[in-house]
């Protein structure tokens, strides 16, 4: 498994006048949880719809799982929609024994699965229960173990943790690692940073159809690194040397550094001020939200502002 | 194709709509009504029991005839006398035979319920022993049994039984392929909501990374096939049964002879017809933004199945006339109107095989353009798909 599991190249798609993917090139690797960012309407959905086959790009190329896609590499990929969805008058066991075998499992190995898969997630009893008797977390639940259930290589998840509650937005995470850790290649899609900042090795921000930011999210978060501290102490301070901007918060104080100041020598002036007592001193990172933000220009919303084409 | 996923959509769809209440109702209605129609005159004979009857001879002229096994008869004087018996339940009824009976009058039964047929049998027997009480034995017993004769078809070399026989040669071919055109309207009205029901539902965005389209859409006409193949197949059952009893009631054994040929034509050519309007309702299913739109387009398709009906009187009385040898070269009329033209004519060979040629490659085209329309409006959710979409899916590589 050592080529990648995408390899997209200059990929763009238009519908009608609105562009709604533009020059867009990306890798994901088996083994990592790669985090596809951007608010609604942004591309990521077109995106994952062309890597897919359901949708054909104007231009580019896509290669999925080693080559373009196929019958036989269809089989390797599990897919949780955005659009979710299943039929609601069937029972929730045989959705899965039916989507497990047009993955091509056979029936006793899809049983086999679909009961560890269903224990695991807490449906088990409500196996024999139609789909429309589902709740959404449940629904949402299901759909997840039937992009899962086959074991693929790559797994494409738009907005998973969507109307999840904590514990069950665990269980999908942990299901998720579980993936990553076999060798699957995961794609995530969401406008939910926080959780891409806990569970995503790299990332690519789409705004408009266009990548804006792409790589280690490490590496993105220190190129947004915006040299301030936050403190907690006992006393009262007017200025700090090397500290440019000196602002209360929180019951504490935000820091900006002066350029060329390191935070340690911060930390050392505040240590030998007189009667002030150091209790925190973290170095404040810059969050995802702030970086897209600052890349986008606009705070990451519901995006129900786009034209619903550019959404598909 | 992969034919093993295709055959999971069948089921799957076969499975979720062979449960429906709709389809139960309407799959066991007909054939309960055929067989309790069938089941009438078997209830009625078992029924059958001596009758009592009085005989008032108002010609004089007449003799009384012996006692049958359903018959026993009691002779009386005048009407007055036969009433008061059958008020004294001495008899079950009474028969007045008029003054005028040897000129043409008719004899009146008297009693609480008329005569049952074997009842109605003995009576004549007894009236024409009345008239030649001399008369050999044999000479009754062939009167009271119905002439049955032979019809020879000199162009189709077949004999055919006059009653029950002849009459299922000419009825059952033209009512088969009524009864196909009628459940056509079944198939196109599921199809069109299947497949809307694919979009709405929002499992098509799940199911296409598993299959391709043309699995999907011809999974589903499979499956609605069999669902259908599984309503005629318990109607023919019922049907059978219906014609079993009558055929049995009358008295016939073994089967009776029915035009085979014409009926394997007519699968044959329904097979393909019919997975051609499975087609054209999958087709509309995708052309259509909803549940609503795709009923009422349905609707219009389904009048195509129909039409041979209308025609019916034209293509019987000239099966081989232009309009009939049309509409059987045209895909959507082919089987019904051949089966029309089958029971009152050789049909020739060579317009059935080219109706059967155009039929598969109308299905195979149609089949394609389907899958196509059908990758094409797959996830336009709540939409229909524009003039300009469908043209550049259907002309797209």
């Amino acid at each position: 498994m050592s080529q990648a599991a995408i390899r997209v190249e200059h990929l763009s798609k238009s519908f009608g006048a609105v562009r709604a993917v533009r020059d867009l090139s990306l890798v994901v690797q088996h083994g990592e949880i790669f985090g596809l960012l951007g608010s609604n309407g942004a591309g990521k959905t077109t995106t994952i719809r062309m890597i897919l086959d359901l949708i054909k790009p104007d231009a580019g190329e896509i290669s999925v799982l080693g080559g373009p896609m196929s019958e036989q590499t269809k089989a390797r990929i599990g897919y949780l929609p955005e659009e979710r969805g299943l039929y609601r008058d069937m029972k929730a066991w045989d959705t899965l024994l039916f989507l497990a075998q047009l993955k091509g499992l056979s029936m006793a190995e899809a049983r086999r699965r679909a009961e560890r898969y269903l224990r695991e997630v807490d449906l088990w009893d409500a196996r024999d229960l139609k789909v429309e008797a589902y709740s959404r977390g449940m629904g949402q639940k299901l759909q997840f173990v039937a992009a899962a259930l086959h074991e693929p290589d790559l797994v494409i998840i738009d907005e998973p943790f969507s109307g999840l509650d904590p514990i069950n937005t665990q269980v999908i995470k942990q299901l998720v690692y579980r993936m990553r850790d076999q060798g699957a290649a995961v794609v995530m899609s969401t406008h939910q940073m926080h959780q891409v900042e806990e569970m995503c090795q790299r990332i690519m921000l789409v705004d408009k159809g266009t990548a804006m930011l792409h790589g280690e999210l490490g590496e993105i978060r220190e190129r947004f690194s915006t040299n301030t501290v936050e403190v907690t102490l006992q006393g009262e301070i007017e200025s700090v040397p090397g500290v440019q901007r000196l602002e209360r918060r929180d019951g504490g104080y935000r820091m900006q550094l002066a350029p060329g100041t390191a935070p340690e020598d911060v930390l050392r002036a505040l240590v030998n001020l007189p009667d002030v007592r150091v209790q925190r001193f973290e170095r404040v990172q810059t969050s995802l939200e702030e970086i897209f933000v600052q890349v986008v220009g606009h705070r990451v919303e519901t995006g129900e502002d786009q034209p619903a084409e550019a959404r598909r | 194709m992969n034919l093993r996923k295709l055959w999971l959509v069948a089921i799957s769809t076969y499975k979720q709509q062979v449960r429906s209440t709709l389809f139960l109702i309407m799959t066991f209605a007909l054939p309960v009504l055929s067989i309790g129609a069938g089941m009438v005159p078997v209830l009625m004979a078992e029924r059958a029991t001596v009758i009592r009857l009085g005989w008032v001879d108002q010609t004089g002229a007449l003799a009384l005839p012996p006692d049958q096994p359903e018959l026993i008869l009691t002779p009386f004087v005048d009407e007055a006398q036969a009433a008061q018996a059958l008020e004294a339940d001495a008899v079950d009824a009474y028969l007045v035979i008029p003054a005028g009976y040897l000129k043409g009058a008719s004899p009146a039964y008297h009693g609480r319920r008329g005569p049952n047929e074997s009842a109605s049998a003995a009576l004549r027997l007894a009236l024409r022993q009345a008239l030649t009480p001399d008369a050999p034995e044999w000479l009754y017993a062939r009167l009271t049994r119905t002439t049955v004769w032979e019809f020879r078809a000199l162009d189709r070399d077949v004999a055919l039984h006059d009653g029950l026989e002849l009459t299922l040669w000419y009825v059952v071919p033209p009512l088969l392929g009524i009864l196909y055109a009628f459940m056509l309207l079944t198939t196109v009205n599921h199809m069109g909501p299947a497949i809307i029901r694919e979009k709405e539902e929002r499992a098509m965005e799940i199911v296409l990374t598993s299959l391709r389209p043309i699995e999907l859409v011809g999974g589903k006409i499979l499956g609605l096939s069999l669902l259908t193949l599984t309503q005629a197949v318990i109607w023919g059952l019922g049907a059978a049964i219906a014609i079993g009893l009558f055929w049995s009631q009358q008295g016939q054994s073994g089967i009776p002879l029915l035009p085979w040929g014409s009926l394997a034509w007519g699968l044959a050519l329904a097979v393909p017809n019919y997975l051609l309007f499975g087609a054209l309702g999958a087709g509309l299913g995708i052309l259509a933004g909803d549940r609503e739109q795709a009923k009422q387009i349905a609707g219009l398709v389904a009048v195509m199945g129909i039409a041979p009906v209308w025609f019916i009187g034209l293509i019987l009385a000239q099966p081989n006339g232009g309009l009939a040898v049309t509409m059987t070269l045209i895909p959507v009329f082919a089987p019904v109107v051949a089966l029309l033209r089958m029971t009152m004519a050789e049909v020739p060979v060579w317009q059935l095989w080219a109706a059967l040629g155009i039929l598969w490659v109308s299905v195979s085209l149609g089949v394609l353009v389907v899958a196509r329309l059908f990758r094409a409006a797959a996830l336009l959710y709540g939409q229909r798909l524009a003039p300009r979409q469908i043209w550049r899916a259907l002309v797209a590589r």
